[in-house]
Order: structure tokens, then sequence, then C-alpha cells
């Protein structure tokens, strides 16, 4: 009776360990194999760093950055409320951070998708996002709601690693979750071991031949092989980024230059302060609000260094190779030919071999055979030696009638035009210097607050409510900014263009944006009028609500006319985790573009019919684009770094037909598969070079306008 | 006491082996990869089931990403995909005039298949064709003509 009731309980155990216990997938990779421990550089006291690069599971580079919490010195921060929206260098530059890294997601750029909160100051609330906690004695505690009262607070999108152990859904990796343990994207982590040390984590992504990022396992196995007690992963993609003090930005972001983002997280050896050490923006300090008016009444100037760093592609002189190129410039097939041709154009030597010309259409010189007759005829005729077959292009001065081969004339003293190619070559390149400018206006939250949006603030207090769905005059309430013109002008006399350099607008057309001071302007000083007179007088305020539903128009939500794709990749719900509540736009735009196809490669540059190379579900041109000045005048091709940069040459001349000739298809062939991938091509389609997380859809300005979705003409 | 101890094992014995064989059944095999097992698509209203020859389907289809999505066929007039997630049989038309090329792209739908017309009108098939082939029908989604 024993022996069999052993016997059930091994039966048991193997089952529950056969078909219960979860099982690993084997053919996911737990990530690189590197050392966390040795070759770690000092950057300041209690502050230690090492880049890693690896080729196995794949091309990449991380960085580690470990603070030793229990060193004295070190202080920990998070970007204060007025610091939200701005570059990780800024935030590192402003708050004199010796480290800083980029923070959580965003809805806004001032507005985190998580709990956040500097010294005290909470100003984002908490969310399902996981968060980690620094008390004001640099205590720091992950997991949770924060304790009371809370000092300083910052949430990441994922938490990778509890109490020591690879969260669970990393481990058992369902293939319904490919965000866990297939997408590869560059990453953002902080950790903390059990010895109190800080690890921060950024690995680089989205650059084959560099680095191509890793998945969220990954990730949280490279946060317990630097001995992560828990971890949680901050905001990745082309946000990643790593700053170090005097040193710039380490990593490479996927964008090709530093993105803004919403919050930081900064260590600073030595002390954190919230003043900022330095103003990189311009005080506002005269203002005047009435419409009409110029809101900035003064002239700041600023000093730009810069270096530019560009390459151009020179013929060499070779072998026929400028021959050939130069000829190519002026529209000419032309080679190196010897004495056995006529060619109707002739350049001269150029750098053809010895005894060879450059010629344009070059046929051979006919047999001695062939222009036997003819040769004799005009000898005897003329008493010339130079009589001969000549080809029809050529031109002679005597004609003589004897049969000669097709295209070729009986003639003496002929000849075929000479050209010439002008040898010199100029490669100009007109670097576009970024300069930012940002406008602060120092209490305008406070005032908007205290005067209007504020729950005990003066507009309130006036009857009827701020509500929607009542009737009320006023249903919510816009941050509405104050715009005033401005001009930017070049001292040296360089282009100056204010905004996107795409659009070209000029400097001194630009518009300045002031937080609030619009809103208060429409709701202190001309609502406020509406809701104190009779119904039906003053002026119209903002009406409806963005909560509530959409009028049923019959058209899909979200906005525009045409129909949402039933595709698998195309469909709102495929959509709707990248795009949000914008999915409906995006489903429209793919429809319309790709009709659903992920594999769809519109090619016609190379053949001239359109300025396309354009790829897979949302037709993501990788064609570098051509870039012009404020006055229209074509100043060169842009190789974006997030396109296919390498892939194509980037000749002026490209502007011309055909429009793209390519100049290293292997680069372009890992591209065309990578923008062939759905995920990766609609992440794109998503991300701030094309819809600027859906927010505007003019690369798509058929589609935007074909569907009523955005007025994209000029 | 022994003997209940001995039921009780028992018994959870045989739930575990019951939640096994449901969870085995659950997990339903990619068609693509199991040659022993008849395929399964799901009709585009997911009201009947079709079944088709998967090893025709296998000899010509081709991974196109890793989300295991097959191509089934390709011309330079058209490509028919399979979305193994949605059940979707794609097709793409690559040329113009579209009518034609979708009326070939139908004929080699039913031919790899292996499938007669009525079967084919179960399936969720979805015809489209990209903007810079065909402006005109662009942005409108099609079935296969014989099933309108």
């Amino acid at each position: 009776m024993k022996l069999t009731e052993k016997m059930l309980f091994t039966l048991l155990l193997i089952v529950f360990a056969l078909f219960v216990l979860p099982k690993t997938s084997k053919a996911q990779s737990t990530g690189p194999d590197f050392n966390c421990n040795v070759d770690f550089q000092q950057i300041s006291d209690g502050i230690t760093y090492r880049r890693f690069t690896a080729s196995s599971p794949r091309t990449l580079t991380w960085y580690v950055v470990k603070i030793d919490l229990n060193n004295p010195n070190i202080d920990l921060m998070v970007t204060p409320r007025e610091g939200l929206g701005r570059t990780t260098s800024s935030f590192l530059s402003t708050y004199g951070s010796d480290v800083a890294i980029n923070g959580d997601l965003h809805w806004s750029l001032t507005d985190p998708a998580g709990l956040a909160a500097s010294q005290g100051d909470q100003y984002s609330d908490p969310s399902p996002e996981p968060s980690f906690f620094i008390s004001e004695a640099n205590e720091v505690r992950f997991w949770g709601r924060g304790g009371d009262p809370l000092w300083d607070a910052i949430s990441g999108s994922n938490g990778i690693v509890r109490v020591g152990e690879v969260a669970q859904n990393y481990i058992t990796c369902n293939p319904s979750r490919p965000q866990d343990c297939v997408h590869l994207h560059p990453r953002t982590s902080v950790g903390l071991t059990g010895n109190n040390t800080l690890i921060l984590i950024v690995v680089d992504g989205r650059q084959p031949g560099y680095s191509e990022g890793v998945t969220l396992r990954e990730l949280a196995y490279m946060m317990r092989t630097c001995n992560a007690r828990d971890a949680i992963n901050m905001d990745g993609g082309g946000s990643s980024t790593l700053v170090f003090s005097g040193q710039g930005v380490m990593n490479q972001p996927s964008d090709g230059s530093e993105r803004t983002v919403s919050n930081h997280f900064g260590i600073c050896s030595g002390g954190c302060s919230l003043t900022p050490e330095t103003r990189p923006y311009c005080m506002v300090t005269d203002v005047r609000n009435n419409p009409g008016d110029d809101l900035f009444a003064g002239v700041l100037t600023a000093t730009v260094n810069y270096t530019a760093n560009f390459s151009c592609q020179f013929l060499i002189w070779t072998n026929g190779n400028l021959c050939r190129g130069l000829a190519a410039e002026e529209n000419e097939e032309a080679d190196c030919y010897n004495s056995g041709y006529y060619c109707e154009t002739n350049y001269g030597r150029v750098d053809c071999p010895i005894d060879q010309i450059c010629g344009n259409n070059c046929v051979p010189v006919p047999s001695n055979a062939d222009s036997a007759n003819c040769q004799a005829a005009i000898e005897f005729q003329y008493g010339r030696s130079d009589g001969g077959c000549y080809p029809n292009f050529w031109s002679c001065s005597i004609y003589e009638d004897e049969p000669c081969p097709p295209n070729y004339r009986c003639g003496a003293d002929c000849g075929g035009r000479l050209g010439t190619l002008d040898p010199f070559e100029e490669c100009v390149v007109n670097p576009y210097v970024r300069l930012e400018t940002i406008v602060k206006t120092p209490l305008a939250r406070q005032i908007w607050d205290k005067l209007v949006a504020g729950a005990t603030g003066v507009f309130k207090r006036f009857p009827p409510k701020v509500e929607s769905g009542t009737g009320s005059p006023i249903e919510y309430l816009n941050e509405i900014p104050g715009v005033s013109p401005v001009r930017y002008v070049s001292l040296d006399g360089s282009t100056v263009v204010a905004g996107s350099p795409v659009v070209g607008r000029p400097g001194a057309e630009a518009e300045m944006y002031f937080p609030y001071i619009g809103g208060l302007h429409q709701y202190f000083l001309q609502c406020i009028q509406t809701i104190l007179r009779p119904q039906g007088y003053g002026q119209v305020c903002p009406r409806g609500t963005a909560t509530a539903e959409p009028p049923d128009t019959g058209l899909p939500p979200g906005g525009g006319t045409c129909q949402e794709s039933n595709s698998q990749y195309c469909s709102v719900s495929y959509l709707q985790s990248t795009f949000g509540n914008t999915a409906s736009i995006a489903s429209q735009i793919c429809r319309l573009e790709s009709g659903g196809d992920p594999t769809a490669l519109n090619d016609n540059c190379l053949n001239g019919s359109s300025y396309d190379y354009s790829v897979g579900l949302f037709q993501i041109n990788l064609v570098p684009i051509p870039q012009y000045d404020a006055s229209g005048n074509l100043i060169g091709l842009v190789d974006s770094s997030w396109r296919c940069p390498g892939a194509f040459v980037t000749d002026i001349n490209r502007v011309q037909p055909p429009y793209c000739i390519i100049q290293n298809q292997s680069i372009l062939n890992e591209c065309v598969q990578r923008f062939m991938d759905p995920d990766f091509n609609i992440a794109t389609a998503w991300g701030p070079h094309l819809s600027n997380g859906g927010t505007t859809w003019c690369d798509w300005a058929y589609a935007a306008e074909q569907c009523g979705i955005q007025d994209c003409l000029p | 006491m022994k003997k209940n101890s001995r039921y009780l094992i028992f018994i959870a014995l045989v739930l575990l082996l019951i939640l096994f064989v449901s969870k085995t059944l659950n997990n339903k095999p990619n068609f693509f990869f199991n040659k022993n097992t008849k395929p399964t698509i799901t009709s585009s209203e997911n009201r009947q089931e079709s079944f088709l020859d998967a090893s025709k389907l296998i000899k010509s289809s081709q991974k196109i990403n890793d989300n295991g999505d097959l191509l089934i066929s390709e011309t330079k007039n058209y490509k028919v995909i399979y979305f193994p997630k949605n059940n979707q049989v794609f097709v793409s038309i690559l040329s113009s005039p579209f009518s034609k090329f979708r009326e070939e792209a139908e004929k080699e739908l039913l031919e790899v298949l292996d499938i007669d017309s009525d079967t084919s009108c179960k399936l969720n098939v979805l015809i489209t064709t990209p903007r810079f082939v065909n402006p005109e029908e662009a942005g409108k989604e099609y079935v296969l003509s014989f099933c309108e």
C-alpha cells in the first residue's frame, strides 16, 4: 500500500512538473553575456561607468552606470514641474547634475504617464506604471504608491526585476505579448541592488551594425547580471539617453539626435539643486497681453558655436572615371575611345589613357575595304587623301556620292563636335544649426491657477459652473498659449528658418508662444464678461468638451472620412496599441497607402516617375529628402539617420530624374527588410519624424487631404 | 485515513490530467508547420471552418517576418500572404489594371490552396492594392469576386 501511494505521489509530481509548472521559452535570448563587476571607471565621487559592446545575440552597445548610494556625497533628483519637456542634456546642464537619463513615457511633454514628484511637489498622478521613490535622505525604494510625505518619484513602463527575480512574464514569454520577449528597442532602465547600489542601463538600438536593441526580457536579465534586486524599464526607443556632465550625450539616440522628453532622473555628486545653475532660455521681463501687440518686447542675441561634420564624394581622375562622371552630369554618356572610333562629341583626353579620347556617341571607323571606293573617288576628284566614310552626325566640307556602310557618308574634310567638360567639382554643404528658444513666463502657471483654472480661482467663483452638457456657456477650460510675432535674424547673413526646416518658415515671420497667456485673455478677460451678461450676449466662449462622446456622424471615430482597414496590420485593433485614440486615422491612412500589405514597395524613384522609395504599411519613404532655404532655393539632400542612411547617393542633382541612385545595395536591403516589418513600420509612422505620436499626418498629405484628416496644403 | 488520502491524490491526478488535456487542445498548432494535422482557416464570419491541404501551401510558402506571416504566392502582378494571427488570406494587387490582375490572383489562390470557389468563399480573404499602383482602387477592400 505504501508503495502505491509513493508511486501516485511520484506520478503526481511528474505530471505537475511536466505540464503545470510554467515553461521557460528556450528560444528566447537572455541577452548578452557580460561581466558587470569589472573595468568600471569613476566619473565622479560615488559614480562609476562602463561602456559595453557585444556581437551576440546581436550587435549591441550599452552603458552601465553604478551609483553608490552609501556615499554621502550622492544626491538624486527628478525633474521639477518647471523643468519638464526638455532634452536630457538640457535637464543636466540646467540643474547641474553629473549624470542624467530620460524618464517616463508621457501624454504630453508636460504630462508624464505615471506618478512623478520632485521635492514634495507631485505633478503627475499615479497610474498602473511602476514607480521608484527617493526620500529626502536619498533612500531609494521601488514599487507601491510612495511614502508619506512623497519626496521624489518617477515612473517607467514596466517592472522587469522584482525581489531579485526576473518578472514572470519575461520568463514565460507569452507569444501574444511580443513586446515582452520579441521586440527589440533602445532601452533605459533603473535598478537597485541589495547593497544599495543604483544601476542605470542604457542600451542603444535601431542602428544595424552598431546596436540593434534588446527585448525587455533581455534587459531584465542584464539587470540581474548587474545584481539588481528591483528594476524598472523607463521610456525607451528614441527617448533613451544617457548624459554625463562635461561629456555630453554618451549613447547614440536612435533618432540621430537627442529627443525632448517629459521628465528625467539625475544624479549629483555633491548635491543637486532645483535652482537652475544657468538659464538656457530667455527670461521675458517686459510682457503685455493686449491682443495684437508684440508680447516679446526686446532684442536678445546669442552666439552659436558649432561643428558640422559632412562628407562629399568627388570623381577620381583616373581611367576615364572623370570622363564618364562629368559627362553624366551633363546628361551625356561618354567613355574613352581609341582612334578606331568616330565620336559625335569629342571632349579631348580628360582622364582617358594615352592615345584615347573622351567621346560621346562613338561608332567604329569603317574598314578600308568599306571606304576604298570613297577614298579613290575623293582622291581622283579633289586630289585629297582624307576622303573616307564618316558617320552621318559628322559634317564634311566635301561630299561624294559613293557607297558607304549604313549611317555613314562619303566625304572629306570632316569632323565632329568638340565639347568641353568642366573638371572642377564643388561641394557645397549648408548645415542647419538648431538654436532652441524656450519661453519662460514667470508665474504664468500660478496666475492661470489663481485667476482661472484653480479650484478657488476667481473665474470659477462666478456662476454658472464650467461644466459640459449642461448648457453652460463655458464647457471646459483650455490652456491657450499667447502668441506673439517675433523675428529671428542672423548677424552674419546666414539663412534663418523658424521652426521645422522642412516647412521653411522665414525667421522674420516666426511666432513665439507663451503658455497660459492666451487662456488668461480668453477666459479672464472675455468669457468672464460673457457669463455675466444675459444669455446670447457677449463673445462666444470655447464650447464642447474633450471628454464627451463624439456625435454620431456615421464616420469612423477619431476623425477622417475614409473607411478603417480590416486587414491584419492596418486594423484599428492592431494599431490601437501604438496610436491609441488616433488609431482610426492611422488605419485609414494605412489602408489607402498600402492596402495593408506590409511588404508593399514603391521604388519609382529609380525610374524617375515619383520621388519614392517607399516601404511597407505606411509607405515610409527612404529617399534622402531635399532641403530648401526660406527663399525656396534647394540647399541639399538630407539623408536622415532614421530613414536609410548610406543607401542612396545624396547628389543634389537627384531632385531631377532619376530621383534616386542606389549607392549601397546591401544597406538598402537591410533597411527594406526592417521597414517591411509591420511593427517597426508602425512604430516609425507613430514616431517623432512622421506622425509625431499621432498628432500630424501631413507626411501622408494625399491621404490626409483625401480623408479629410488634416489640411496639408501649403 | 490512508484510503482517503489515496483517493484525494488520485482525484488530484485526474484533475491535473484533465487540465493538461484541455490546455493541449487549446494550444492549436500553427497549421502551416504541422504537416500531420489538417489545417484550419476560420471563415471571415466565424461561422464555419474549412479544411485545406497544408502540404501544398508549405511547399510554396515563405515566412516573411517574425510574426509568422507567410508569403503563399508572388508574381510581379500580385502577392498572396497568409496572416496567421487572424487567419486572413491577404491578396495585394501590384499591377494595373486592377480587375485583370485581381482575377489572375483569385485563380492562383484557388489553385495554390487547392480548393473550389465555394470553399474559398468561407475563408477570410481580403484583396487590396496600394495607392501607388492603383490609385483608383486603393483605399477599398475587396473579397473574392465570385463570392460577392
